[in-house]
């Protein structure tokens, strides 16, 4: 497992051929697009998302999640977002109207996740 | 006269005796016209004296024929020679008057007297006869007499009592006009000094002194008295009043008596006394009407009359007057009214109209006071003394002043009951405004107008809008007290149904339209402000109203002149337009009436000047504020217009504000800073999110679409909650541009709708307001 681009506030992870994704930031219009240039960055099979620690996901933020999930899968990347329940960004994304089966509850159960296909 | 019949021997004795006794002779001649002697038998001796006065020649009356009988008028002669015969046959004198021929042809009427002149012996010698021309006196008695008949006649008859007393004061003699005036007989006012029977008392019951008396004092000195009045005392012992005067009769220096004459003057004086008393009337009702007019209130002028009428004439009175269907005491001169409650409604009752006392009370009068025909109260008066009638208070002069008094009440009433609904009106309109509403404090204060017949049409409201606004508005209706009371009910309910979904400008637009269509022809002016809290920032428009004030934390204050109109109602057609301000921390927002701040005579620039710098000085913002505020700029001067204050200050204890600098890293302190708050606020959890959030989404949308890549602009945040409710308004001051890509917008305002219950956006040229509203629900999510 390597470090990479991480910064203040998005901690980069790559184990094997899974890249992991921490923003410890607020998604924001401010962090939107570094976060979306982080994870449209990845060229992993599996990239997983964890917003365990994301304190505010704004409509900018939901965006760039979106797009960039919409932009992996595109490239048939596995998208995989570990979304905590009774988080914010759990509530967040219900809010915005995702799906809330897509959610996986820790990071560890998404590192395991099998991938279809 | 007569010749003497038979002239005797001792005719020349006779004539010695009559030459020898000079002073005899002088004396007869001095008195007599004719002197003559006569002898024994009747004939006449030469006389000098006779032919003078005959003018007979002497050999016609010396003969024996008698031919002195000539002389003597024809009717008088048979009579004279019978008394010569017979004067002749006693020897006996005597006295005769007949009437004599003068010379000049004129028949004289002559008094002779005859006196036998004894010889030695005792038998007659001659005659000596004196002649005495009595025409002269005879005619002037009887011209005396006939003028005494003339003066008889007058003083008889005469309206005028003459009176004439003797030196000591007593009564010689009465005409029938003096009897007819005095009552006494000429015997009964012998029995004393007049003074003493018919001037012994004044008519205020002293004694009248005859010392004082003018016209003893005149006749003690012996002058006459010119006219003057007095009041005499008739038998009856009533008076009457007089004009007396009195003239001494004097004869030779000596004071023989007084003549007076008394005119009787009951009738001139009742005519006077009347045309005083009308005189007096009509001034005194003049001055009662005055009076009255000076107040306005029924009870007033009712109080005010009774103190007039009692002040004017002595004693008390007291006006009962029916109110909504009740007799009530209105006024009282003294302690307690004239009459009861329970008499004067028995007085007003009662069928018999010309009634004016009440049974068993003695001096107490009473007048009903009439308006529009029906017994509309009752006047009671209690008099000191004099009976009404004898003095000014009769009973027509009560039913002038009663008149008067109906009158002045009934207009009185109508005017109270027109101005009791307008004020009822005014007030309801401006109760139940509070001393604040969410975080905006209020202070208002309404001062009448001091001018009795103006009533102003101000009013003030406040309320709140759904958006979170307050709505402040002041206004003045210019009209007529109902009607105005009336046009401002109508305008205040207009407002504030018009305002949930207008702004200023187009507020005043719908308001002309409400205007228009209302049947009174009223003009009204207004200023609408409406004050956001979250935002500290006021729209506001003036529709011919003077501009609000701001007033800082400090004391300073500016006038906000922008968003000036028409007034509503008036004929010109006018664009409303609308204006916005911004208010700083501590800054309050002043609405108000001109009545405030104009005065007579004096350019409004001056009412502008010391509203600032009555502002500056009237202390802190508190719910006295503006009543402060009042006094201090109607202190000391008359006010003839309402004057009303509706002051507001944003103040929100534990509110949330914050100012982005349209930096999109600035949002996360944004957010941190009303995460703070909204624990504070006992906020937390899911609302919490969504709060911050929503509050994120549009305050992002300000830096993002309204500036663009220009950071220098301000976005202000404010938040707070008010009655259950959480308020967000984020406003900033940038062009609204259409976003582009218009997914976040959509998904920011998707967000906001699902977080927050309520949000709205609003464009305008000063910028873009975002308000959210939450309900803050008492369980798990706060």
């Amino acid at each position: 497992m390597s470090t990479s681009d991480s910064d203040a506030e998005f901690d980069i992870q790559t184990q094997r051929d899974r890249r992991v994704i921490t923003p410890r930031c607020d998604l924001d219009m401010a962090t939107a697009p570094t976060f979306r240039l982080h994870v449209e960055a990845a060229t992993e099979p599996v990239v997983i998302v964890d917003f365990t620690d994301v304190g505010f996901i704004d409509s900018a933020g939901i965006h760039a999640v979106d797009r960039s999930i919409t932009s992996l899968s595109e490239r048939h990347q596995d998208v995989r977002l570990v979304v905590p329940s009774d988080s914010i960004a759990d509530w967040t994304f219900k809010v915005a109207g995702f799906d809330p089966g897509f959610f996986l509850p820790t990071l560890d159960v998404a590192l395991g996740a099998q991938q279809d296909g | 006269m007569p010749t003497a019949p038979d002239p005797t021997p001792a005719e020349s004795d006779a004539v010695a005796l009559r030459e020898r006794d000079g002073r005899y002779r002088l004396l007869l001649e001095s008195t007599t016209t004719a002197l003559f002697t006569a002898a024994v038998d009747g004939s006449l001796h030469p006389s000098e004296s006779w032919e003078q006065f005959t003018g007979q020649p002497r050999s016609a009356y010396t003969g024996p024929d008698r031919g002195g009988f000539d002389m003597v008028h024809p009717d008088d002669r048979c009579a004279l020679e019978q008394d010569w015969v017979k004067a002749v046959e006693t020897r006996d004198q005597f006295v005769a008057t007949y009437r004599l021929r003068h010379r000049s042809g004129e028949y004289r009427r002559v008094r002779s007297h005859v006196v036998p002149v004894p010889a030695s012996d005792g038998s007659p010698r001659e005659w000596v006869g004196a002649i005495t021309d009595i025409e002269d006196e005879l005619r002037a008695r009887e011209d005396l007499d006939r003028q005494g008949e003339v003066t008889n006649t007058i003083t008889e008859n005469a309206s005028s009592a003459l009176l004439l007393m003797d030196p000591e004061g007593q009564a010689t003699y009465v005409n029938p006009a003096a009897v007819e005036m005095f009552g006494y007989r000429l015997d009964e006012l012998r029995k004393g000094p007049l003074h003493d029977i018919i001037h012994h008392t004044r008519p205020d019951g002293s004694p009248y002194p005859m010392v004082e008396c003018p016209i003893d004092q005149a006749v003690e000195q012996g002058r006459p008295r010119e006219p003057y009045e007095d009041v005499f005392v008739r038998k009856d012992g009533t008076f009457v009043p007089v004009r007396a005067a009195a003239s001494p009769i004097q004869r030779d220096g000596e004071r023989i008596g007084t003549v007076v004459e008394v005119q009787d003057l009951t009738i001139e004086h009742g005519l006077r006394v009347a045309l005083e008393a009308s005189s007096r009337r009509a001034q005194f009702l003049a001055e009662l009407a005055g009076k009255l007019d000076g107040y306005v209130t029924v009870h007033e002028r009712a109080q005010q009359a009774v103190e007039v009428l009692a002040e004017s004439f002595g004693g008390e009175a007291s006006i009962h007057v029916s109110l909504g269907g009740k007799l009530e005491l209105c006024g009282a001169s003294g302690q307690s009214p004239v009459v009861s409650d329970e008499e004067a409604a028995a007085f007003i009752g009662s069928a018999d109209t010309t009634a004016r006392t009440i049974d068993g009370r003695h001096g107490v009068f009473l007048v009903p006071i009439l308006a529009r025909g029906r017994r509309y109260g009752v006047l009671a008066v209690r008099t000191s003394g004099q009976p009404p009638g004898e003095g000014c208070l009769d009973d027509s002069f009560l039913d002038e002043i009663a008149t008067r008094l109906g009158l002045a009440l009934d207009n009185a009433q109508l005017y109270e009951r027109e101005r009791t609904v307008s004020r009822t009106l005014q007030l309801g309109l401006l109760r139940g405004v509070s001393a604040r509403i969410g975080d905006v404090r209020l202070s208002y204060a309404y001062e009448p107008g001091s001018e009795t017949m103006a009533v102003g049409g101000d009013w003030y409201d406040v309320f709140r809008l759904p958006d979170g606004t307050v709505g402040l508005v002041v206004g003045d209706v210019v009209g007529h007290a109902l009607e105005a009371a009336t046009e401002m009910s109508l305008l205040r309910g207009a407002v504030r149904a018009l305002a949930v979904e207008a702004g200023p400008a187009e507020l005043l637009c719908r308001l002309d339209a409400v205007m228009s269509s209302s049947p009174s022809d009223v003009m009204a002016t207004l200023a609408y402000a409406q004050l956001d809290p979250t935002t500290s920032t006021v729209r506001y428009a003036c529709a011919g109203h003077p501009p609000p004030l701001v007033m800082d934390a400090t004391g300073g204050s500016r006038l906000l002149w922008d968003g000036r109109s028409m007034p509503l109602g008036s004929s010109a057609t006018t664009e409303r337009v609308d204006a916005t301000a911004e208010l700083g921390a501590g800054d309050s927002l002043v609405l108000y009436t001109d009545g405030l701040i104009e005065r007579r005579g004096e350019s409004l620039d001056v009412g502008f000047g010391r509203l600032g710098t009555s502002v500056a000085s009237t202390g802190p913002f508190d719910e006295a504020f503006a009543r402060r505020l009042t006094d201090r700029l109607l202190d000391g001067s008359t006010h003839d217009d309402d004057a009303c204050v509706l002051a507001a200050r944003i103040e929100a204890p534990g509110g949330f504000a914050h100012e982005l600098h349209a930096a999109p890293a600035e949002l996360a302190d944004l957010r941190r800073e009303l995460a703070v708050w909204l624990t504070s606020v006992g906020i937390s959890g899911e609302t919490a999110n969504g709060v911050v959030l929503a509050t994120s989404e549009a305050a992002a949308n300000s830096v993002e679409h309204a500036y663009g890549s220009d950071h220098n602009g301000v976005t202000s945040i404010h938040a707070g909650i008010e009655a259950g409710e959480l308020h967000v308004v984020v406003r900033d001051h940038g062009t609204w541009r259409t976003p582009n890509p218009p997914g976040d917008r959509g998904r920011g305002r998707f967000l906001m709708r699902a977080i927050m219950d309520e949000v709205s956006f609003e464009h305008d040229s000063t910028g873009t307001t975002v308000r959210m509203r939450r309900r803050l629900g008492s369980g798990a999510d706060t």
